[in-house]
């Protein structure tokens, strides 16, 4: 048997807005054993329904299981897999960095630069920032103050994602 | 109880009191089953509700439309751990279609039209409802509590669509090219009430039918093409037309580990070809891979399937049936019907196939036979001659002890006409034994025919081949011998009447009196100890692996020598089959429903 390649897909929901819908949709997962790498939810454009975000990581056959099995969820109005390469999928990153001395104050200055951050919070102690970008891009930004051992906390929102082009992946 | 104070003096509405409410959840089954309608059970809030957990998954495994209500604490208590609240939602959401929690009366209508056409639609199943006391007493203030129209954006199951009739159309090319086809009914066939146009479908093209054992009963096992249960303790006429497939057209059934055997000796994997027609598009590709999936009812897919078949035939009078592999398959089947036992076993004691035997002479096309779990299940299963639809109810996808019992008793109020026959091992019939009170208050006739073997017979078989007859926990009698309880006193401490037989001999007369009884009647069967549900797949085994006993080894070897495989094997195996002949089949209107 050929080994199945293993990708990472973002699916995304649009679901009805009652209490319990988001423990439905992660009993599914953990009951299936289905990988979850960041689940976020909120409303959506429309009113009464929310959209959730989730990450996972599995072969096609694994993801195309995950959308049929959240397709009978009766709460999720609709199902979509985006992919990388025909969609934009973002993630924020708050990050709390502790100054140890003034040569790390400044790397990490030019770091948050480098990296397109920007500080929300600051004082002669630490340096609480923003980071938006894909989920690797905040990987490398927080390795690097992992390995300068400046990073105090960070709280991620999970991937956020959308269509490309003017197509929209749901009613109208 | 304040339901139950609103319907006490309803004309519309019986409700029948069980003693246990797990035993009213299997009953509600029994009735869905038996009557092809919804089930309805309620209870009240925390053990109550928790009680039927079991008849929840056991409903959800089977899909059987099951509408399950309790009463919860009021409202402004809920999530306190007030006396008797238990959280139903949480508890229930990985075993139903849906569920909710009803907290003003006013959404209480729509909750429970919406909860019904969920339950009976699409793929069937249960769903629960979560009724706090206050709400049960508040006044509706709507105009019209239940509204007309059902309104649920994201639940929109698929029957039928255009891309059907494509694939139908594809699928039919497939078949005409298979040598060696085989349909697979499963449960989906019964859900979906397609009775009719799976035999017009089978009757046309002579196609093989194995079924797996929620699909047993779909058509009729007397029907010329039907070859019996797949599967681990299926037959093995039925395994081995399986495991030779060239094309797999599988109706309503969801491959379950216990059907197909290794996976990787499973049709679909090398030079045979599935088709999966589900109405549940998540089974499809979930288990094994399909060449052609149908997401579809199967009742409407088989309509298609029959609709373009006639044409085909209207256009071009040839009869597209493959005439030597009916042949084949129709020798097969004459060849090996089930013997008459009459022998005792190695202690003297009644060989459960005597008994299988027997019932299949008594047993009427009407009669419904519900079965318990474990060996006298499979007994069932592999034995039974089921005629009609409906008329066979067992505990499929969670196995659950217990389950035969109550379900009998739903099953005989849904057809308080038919002769209901339950067939239980005495492991089982103790989980729910209660209920034979609810049998005696509500003057309920059932048959109870209990197969003792005084050990919990299934999983002492399993001990016994793979265990080297450790038999651990699975042992009834007491360390002296004695077994209890006494079936026949039991009988009696409820008002009823019961036998005990100990000799083949006796097995056909215990039917007739337990048949001829006006009232439930127990029949206990003194059976071999250490019989065996044979022949069997050892687990992880392949379709055609056996462990069978010896003087059963040859004949499918036979077969499988017989079986020709090259085309002029094939050519030489041919027969003719005359146009008047086939179109006599063809056009036959006889129904088995
Ligand atoms: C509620 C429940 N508990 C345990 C099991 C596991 N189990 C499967 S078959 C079986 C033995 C059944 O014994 P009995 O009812 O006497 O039937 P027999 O196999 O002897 O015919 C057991 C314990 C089960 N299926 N359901
Ligand atoms: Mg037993």
């Amino acid at each position: 048997m050929v080994m199945e390649s293993v990708s990472e897909y973002v699916i995304v929901l649009l679901v009805e807005d009652h209490p319990g819908v988001t423990m439905k949709i992660a009993g599914m997962f953990a009951r299936r054993g289905h990988n979850m790498k960041s689940f976020t939810g909120a409303q959506s454009e429309q009113k009464g329904l929310s959209k959730i975000v989730i990450k996972t990581e599995g072969t096609k056959e694994q993801v195309e299981q995950i959308q049929k099995q959240m397709n009978k969820l009766i709460e999720v109005v609709k199902v979509q897999v985006l992919q990388p390469d025909n969609s934009v999928i973002r993630e924020l990153a708050l990050i709390k960095l502790l100054i140890k001395d003034d040569l790390t104050h400044q790397k990490i200055l030019s770091m948050i630069e480098i990296y397109h951050g920007k500080v929300l919070d600051a004082n002669l102690k630490q340096v609480t920032l923003e980071i938006v970008g894909n989920s690797e891009k905040i990987d490398a930004f927080l390795d690097i103050m992992r390995n300068m051992n400046v990073l105090r906390e960070v709280s991620r929102s999970g991937n956020v994602a959308l269509l490309r082009g003017t197509e929209s992946v749901f009613l109208h | 109880m304040p339901f139950y104070d609103e319907i006490y003096e309803d004309p519309d509405i019986r409700s029948i009191l069980m003693r246990h409410e797990q035993a009213a959840g299997h009953a509600a089954e029994g009735f869905a089953v038996a009557s092809g309608k919804l089930g309805v059970v309620m209870t009240t809030s925390g053990p109550g509700a928790t009680n039927i957990i079991t008849a929840l998954a056991n409903a959800f495994y089977d899909s059987t439309p099951l509408l399950a209500f309790s009463g919860q604490v009021p409202t402004k208590l809920i999530g306190n751990d007030a006396f008797q609240e238990a959280d139903l939602i949480g508890s229930t959401m990985a075993i139903t279609k849906h569920n909710y929690l009803a907290k003003n009366v006013n959404d209480v209508g729509r909750i429970f039209k919406e909860a019904i056409h969920i339950a009976t639609t699409g793929r069937p199943g249960p769903v629960f409802i979560d009724l706090p006391k206050d709400v049960q007493l508040a006044e509706c203030s709507l105009k019209s509590p239940i509204p007309s129209k059902i309104n649920l954006v994201g639940y929109n199951p698929v029957s039928f669509s255009n891309a059907v009739k494509r694939q139908v159309k594809i699928a039919l090319n497939i078949i005409s090219e298979a040598q060696y086809p085989v349909i697979i009914a499963g449960g989906g066939v019964l859900l979906a009430n397609a009775f009719q146009e799976l035999k017009q479908f089978v009757d046309t093209l002579r196609i093989p039918v194995v079924y797996t054992l929620k699909g047993k009963g779909v058509l009729s096992d007397d029907h010329q093409n039907v070859l019996g249960l797949i599967g681990m303790h299926g037959r093995k006429r039925a395994n081995f037309a399986v495991s030779e497939a060239d094309v797999v057209i599988a109706i309503g059934c969801r491959f379950s580990d216990r059907i197909t055997g290794d996976l990787q000796k499973f049709p679909g994997q090398q030079n045979s070809k599935i088709i999966h027609i589900d109405i549940d598009a998540a089974e499809i590709g979930k288990n094994v891979p399909v060449d052609l999936p149908i997401v579809s009812d199967a009742k409407l897919a088989l309509e298609e399937f029959n609709r373009q078949i006639q044409k085909k035939i209207k256009e071009t009078q040839e009869f597209p049936m493959n005439s030597w592999w009916y042949k084949f398959i129709k020798e097969l089947k004459e060849s090996s019907g089930i013997p008459n036992v009459t022998t005792s076993g190695k202690t003297g004691k009644i060989l459960p196939e005597k008994i299988m035997y027997e019932l299949n002479e008594i047993l009427e096309p009407d009669d419904i036979v519900v079965s318990e779990v474990g060996q006298n299940q499979m007994y069932c299963g592999h034995y039974l001659n089921i005629r009609k639809p409906r008329t066979w109810i067992t505990s499929g996808g969670l196995g659950t002890m217990g389950f035969g019992f109550p379900a009998s008793i739903g099953a005989k109020v849904a057809k308080p006409e038919s002769e209901v026959w339950l067939v239980a091992g005495d492991g089982s019939f103790q989980m729910n034994l209660a209920e034979l009170a609810t049998l005696k208050q509500h003057n309920i006739k059932i048959n109870i025919i209990i197969l003792n073997n005084q050990y919990l017979g299934m999983v002492r078989q399993w001990q016994e081949l793979f265990n080297e007859k450790r038999y651990a926990g699975t042992c009834l009698q007491c360390k002296n011998g004695e077994y209890w309880p006494d079936f026949v006193k039991l009988a009696t401490a409820y008002g009823f009447k019961g036998l005990r037989i100990n000799k083949p001999s006796e097995v056909s007369m215990a039917l007739k009196t337990c048949r001829s009884s006006k009232e439930s009647f127990i029949v206990e069967m003194m059976i071999e100890p250490e019989s065996n549900a044979l022949p069997m797949l050892p687990p992880g085994g392949a379709l055609n692996t056996f462990i069978s006993r010896k003087r059963e080894k040859k004949s499918i070897y036979d077969w499988y020598r017989r079986l020709p495989r090259s085309e002029s094997e094939i050519a030489d195996y041919k027969v003719e089959i005359s146009k008047e002949d086939a179109f006599s089949v063809y056009f036959e209107k006889e129904v088995t429903t």
